[in-house]
Order: C-alpha cells, then sequence, then structure tokens
C-alpha cells in the first residue's frame, strides 16, 4: 500500500515536474521500436530517464579511480547498457511529445545529491565501497520502480522493457553483493 | 520490510535529485580497426594497461587535444610511445572503423599525423551507427606512422580520442617487431579486428565474456563488443551496447 502511494506521489510529482521541459535533448535512440505510449508509460519512463542519467552521473563520478576490475567491468556494462536504454526511452518519449531529460530544475540539498558527493570525494581506499553500496541501492530503486509499473499497467512494449529493467538491476545489485565492494552494501 | 517500504520513496528521491544537475550527454566510442591502442589494451593483445583495457571507449576529453589519453592520468599508457605498440600493416588506403557504445550526435571525425589534419569526415550533427568507417589515404605517409583519430560530438565541448599504429607498405620504415598486426577490413559492420573469438557457446547468464567473444542466443549469433558478466535481463538481442549480431 504505501509502494503504491509512494508510485502515485512519483507520477503526480513527474506530472508537475513536467515543466521541466526537454531543451537539453538531442539523443535520439539506437532503433526503438515505434511504441504507443498507454497510460502511465510516459511518467513511468521520465522517471526512469533521470534515474539512469543519475546512474551515468555516479559512473563519471568514479571514472578511473575503482579498484577491483570485476567492479569496474560491471560499471562499464552498467554505463552502456544504460546509455542505450536512454536512448531508446528518449525517443519514445519524444515521439509522444514528452519531455525528454530530467531537465534542470535546482533541487539542490537532496539525500540522493549527498550520495554523488560522497562518490566524489572517496579516496582510493573506500572508492569501491562507496561506489558498491550507492549504486546497489540506486539500481534496487530501479527494479522497483519498474516492478511497480509492471502493476499498473502501460503499453506492451513498455511493460516488456520494464521487466527487463526489472531483471537486470535485480542482477546488478546479486553480482555487487559478491564483490568485495560489496561487503558493506547490507 | 522497512527497506522494501522506503525503495520507492527512494526512487521518488533520485529523480527529484536527478532534476537538479544538468546531466552531461554521453557518448562513448574508439577505433576498433585497425585496431587503436585502446582495442589492444581491450583485447590483452597489449598488457598491463591499467583502467583502459576495462573501458577502451571512454577516452573522452575537452576538443582540440592532441593526445592519445585525451590528458585523463589513468590512461597515460595511450601516450607512452614507448611501449612497443604493434603497428598493423596497411596499405596507402586505411578503412578506419569507429565502435560507438553510445552513439551521440556528431560535429566531425579528424584525422591527424604529427600535427597535420589528414582526413576530416563531417558527421552533419547527425547521430551515426554503432559503428562507422572511413577510408583514409595515407598515400604520402609511408613507414610507421601513428595516427590520432579523433571523434568530435556535436552537443558537448568533448571529443573522442584514439591513437592507431600503422605501418603503411611503399615505404622504408622500420619493419614492426611486435606481434602479428592484422588486416584492416572494407566492412563497417562489426570491428574487423578481433582476438579469435572465445569457444562460442550458448549465452550463459553468469558467465565473464571479452570482447571478441561469440555466442548463440535465439538461433542467431552475436560478437561480444564491451567486456561484462552476463545477466538476466542483458540477453543479447536486448543489449546492443554488449552485443553486435554476427
Amino acid at each position: 500500500m504505501a509502494r503504491r502511494l509512494a508510485y502515485t506521489l512519483l507520477v503526480v510529482l513527474l506530472l508537475v515536474a513536467g515543466c521541466a521541459g526537454g531543451d537539453g535533448d538531442t539523443a535520439p535512440a539506437p532503433a526503438a521500436t515505434p511504441v504507443s505510449l498507454q497510460g502511465v508509460d510516459a511518467p513511468f519512463l521520465e522517471a526512469l530517464v533521470a534515474h539512469s542519467e543519475r546512474t551515468l552521473e555516479m559512473t563519471r563520478a568514479v571514472r578511473g579511480r575503482l579498484t577491483d576490475s570485476h567492479l569496474r567491468t560491471l560499471v562499464a556494462a552498467v554505463e552502456a547498457t544504460e546509455t542505450d536504454e536512454l536512448g531508446t526511452m528518449r525517443v519514445w518519449l519524444r515521439d509522444a511529445g514528452r519531455p525528454t531529460t530530467g531537465g534542470r530544475h535546482d533541487h539542490t540539498g537532496h539525500a540522493d545529491a549527498d550520495d554523488l558527493e560522497r562518490l566524489r570525494r572517496a579516496g582510493p581506499a573506500e572508492v569501491d565501497q562507496v561506489l558498491g553500496t550507492v549504486l546497489s541501492a540506486h539500481q534496487a530503486a530501479a527494479a522497483d520502480l519498474a516492478r511497480a509499473h509492471l502493476r499498473v499497467g502501460g503499453s506492451a512494449a513498455v511493460r516488456e522493457f520494464a521487466e527487463r529493467v526489472a531483471r537486470s538491476r535485480d542482477a546488478q545489485v546479486e553480482l555487487l553483493a559478491t564483490l568485495p565492494a560489496g561487503d558493506r552494501v547490507r | 520490510m522497512r527497506r522494501r517500504l522506503t525503495l520507492p520513496l527512494a526512487a521518488t528521491g533520485a529523480v527529484v535529485a536527478s532534476l537538479a544537475v544538468a546531466v552531461p550527454a554521453q557518448a562513448h566510442g574508439y577505433v576498433s580497426g585497425p585496431p587503436s591502442r585502446q582495442a589492444l589494451c581491450a583485447q590483452g593483445r597489449v598488457p598491463d594497461c591499467g583502467q583502459i583495457r576495462w573501458e577502451p571507449q571512454s577516452v573522452e576529453g575537452p576538443k582540440g587535444l592532441r593526445s592519445c589519453h585525451a590528458g585523463i592520468a589513468q590512461f597515460a599508457v595511450l601516450n607512452d610511445d614507448g611501449r612497443g605498440w604493434p603497428a598493423t600493416s596497411v596499405g596507402t588506403s586505411v578503412t578506419f572503423t569507429w565502435t560507438n557504445t553510445a552513439r551521440h550526435a556528431t560535429s566531425n571525425w579528424e584525422y591527424f599525423i604529427g600535427g597535420t589534419r589528414i582526413a576530416v569526415f563531417n558527421g552533419g550533427g547527425q547521430q551515426p551507427g554503432a559503428t562507422v568507417s572511413h577510408t583514409v589515404n595515407l598515400g604520402g605517409y609511408p613507414g610507421r606512422q601513428k595516427v590520432l583519430a579523433v571523434w568530435n560530438i556535436a552537443d558537448t565541448p568533448n571529443a573522442f580520442y584514439s591513437c592507431v599504429d600503422l605501418q603503411v607498405s611503399g615505404g622504408g620504415g622500420p619493419t614492426p617487431t611486435t606481434p602479428p598486426p592484422t588486416s584492416p577490413s572494407p566492412t563497417p559492420t562489426a570491428a574487423p579486428t578481433t582476438p579469435p573469438p572465445a569457444p562460442g557457446g550458448t549465452w550463459t547468464a553468469g558467465r565473464a565474456y571479452q570482447v571478441g567473444d561469440q555466442v548463440t542466443y535465439g538461433g542467431s549469433s552475436y560478437q561480444c563488443r564491451q567486456a561484462h558478466t552476463a545477466i538476466a535481463g542483458w540477453e543479447p538481442p536486448y543489449t546492443p551496447a554488449l552485443w553486435t549480431q554476427v
């Protein structure tokens, strides 16, 4: 119930945030099949675009500084796949006449920004651990966002996409937990 | 239980926080054929490269640089001409292939030898394909040459840099003493120079794949273009960033 409420809140929030506009968008996507967005597809995709943009900020914040080779490989693959996903989602949103970026409003001071700051400040001895913790929570949240969408409908194409997002983020969280960086995740 | 209940709120929070920052456009790519220095590192043909082995596509820096490593300290190995980089033997007409793990709007691609720009290809501000090929005439540059290839992104101040060591036939340059070169391929569809693929097999979650590995999935064959451990949700047909259908 709390979850459903939170998702509703999220949708409302995004509708309000619609004024954020998409002036920063220029990224047509690779081979996105045209889809007709239905129901809350658009707010879901807008939320996931913002979420994935944040993922990429995290990976940028640690570029070249990770120690564990498995973690580096995972992070590079996450970066590559989410960049592609962003392209797909932006085409879907653009074709539906929706904003295609998280926008440029100023909401500084939120806890998530603190996570990013922690990542940027993390020294060589701790950056793997900090990323493991932050990314694990971030991807778990993405999986939850995607699963919430599966429960409320939407077009078949976006549902399939959401299902893959949920599975891949769950698997990333599991994989992170097996790495040395995952020691402190739980 | 508490954690599960807070997750949607965390997601909501992430959305709010993400509104705060203008996110830089993402774009990544490198010259895969003839293999650039970072491609040789990614393939393991040149050992001990450090971090670049895992992200050959990430040599990104401000436009206008003329170094091989974009000024990134962790990638300085790429700018070290004393590393014995194997030079690929080529004729005077060379086809360079970029592998783009993210395809962003392009100003142009430039190719330099020394301080001289030997070729430029207009990107027209358009989004390139997953791979892009350019044929460059190196007739005036016999012998061993270091070509700097630059991908200038249209909507960010940045560019991507790849250095490619070549042995151009028809000249009297020194013969490369390092591993046997591979031949450039004129086909623009895939990385033309890859190490021998690992024994194929069916795509399997949990398995670690290296660049060049081949698998089958759903009756089709795919070649790995980004090292990763396979996971559910990253099946090859849905992850063009990780797999190219062959």
